[in-house]
């Protein structure tokens, strides 16, 4: 695997949460690669999804973003009011839209050396915690926006 | 409108053990595909492989969009196939389309 290819994948799940999030919660985002993988500290709770991706090579992948903004999206993609949503369907949304970006890339990938198969998606959240990983791991990021709000993905080959 | 009671389970043997109690009130499944313990495919086999569940419809609604895997679950007795995303609209539709109705009025 290339830096090129793990780029072109990175795409690929960004590309599939601008649909996953078009169609579902009507947010247009846009996306610029970002340098810094190990995700910051922040004074406010972040929500992270994540999933193991098991391939040739297993990859993990992660979304997260501030609990606000996951109140938010998983507001309109559900039709409930955000003050009404449960802190545990703020988690369990940001899961899910995790797994619907993996299976979606699955099928890209399918006849591809980096096919992957899927495992269940989780999600941790907090204050002021940071994932830090391994150096030399083949790794990218993404920022993206929509209005105010601020969403990562990472992808990392380990 | 669409009006009902919905029953939530986590996982595949969650599923099945609602559907011991609860199956003679249950007219549609939706059921995922990837789910920790029991995955939808087994779960599906083991619905239509019950004398009691077999006649009740099931709709996968999953990520799991390729081809080969749509096909399985048709065969394996599935009514309907609705992979993510989705609208709210269109998930109504094929809810009412695997309860054999026709239209919906959405309000």
């Amino acid at each position: 695997m290339t830096d090129m290819d793990i780029e072109k994948i990175a795409d690929y799940f960004t590309e599939s949460l601008r649909q996953v999030l078009s169609t579902m919660a009507g947010f247009e985002i846009s996306y610029i690669a970002c340098d810094e993988f190990n995700s910051s500290c922040s004074d406010n709770p972040i929500i992270m999804g994540t999933m193991v991706l098991h391939g040739k090579k297993d990859a993990i992948i992660s979304l997260s973003m501030e609990k606000d903004t996951a109140a938010m999206v998983i507001a309109y993609m559900t039709g409930i009011l955000p003050q009404e949503l449960k802190e545990q369907d703020l988690f369990d949304g940001v899961a899910e839209l995790v797994n619907i970006m993996a299976g979606e890339v699955k099928a890209r990938l399918s006849n591809t050396p980096y096919h992957f198969l899927l495992t269940s998606p989780f999600s941790i959240g907090g204050t002021n915690f940071r994932m830090v990983q391994k150096k030399n791991l083949l790794e990218t990021c993404r920022h993206l926006k929509a209005g105010e709000m601020d969403i990562t993905f990472r992808i990392a080959y380990i | 409108m669409l009006d009902g009671e919905l029953l939530e389970a986590s996982d595949g043997i969650e599923a099945l053990d609602l559907l011991e109690e609860e199956y003679k009130r249950v007219d549609l499944i939706l059921l995922d595909w990837n789910m920790p313990r029991l995955d939808g495919m087994e779960v599906l086999k083991r619905l239509k492989a019950d004398r009691r569940f077999r006649s009740i419809p099931v709709m996968m609604v999953t990520t799991e969009s390729e081809r080969e895997n749509i096909v399985r679950a048709i065969q394996h007795g599935a009514v309907h196939y609705l992979v993510k995303p989705f609208t709210i609209e269109e998930l109504i539709k094929r809810i009412m389309e695997s309860l054999g109705k026709g239209g919906y009025e959405h309000d």
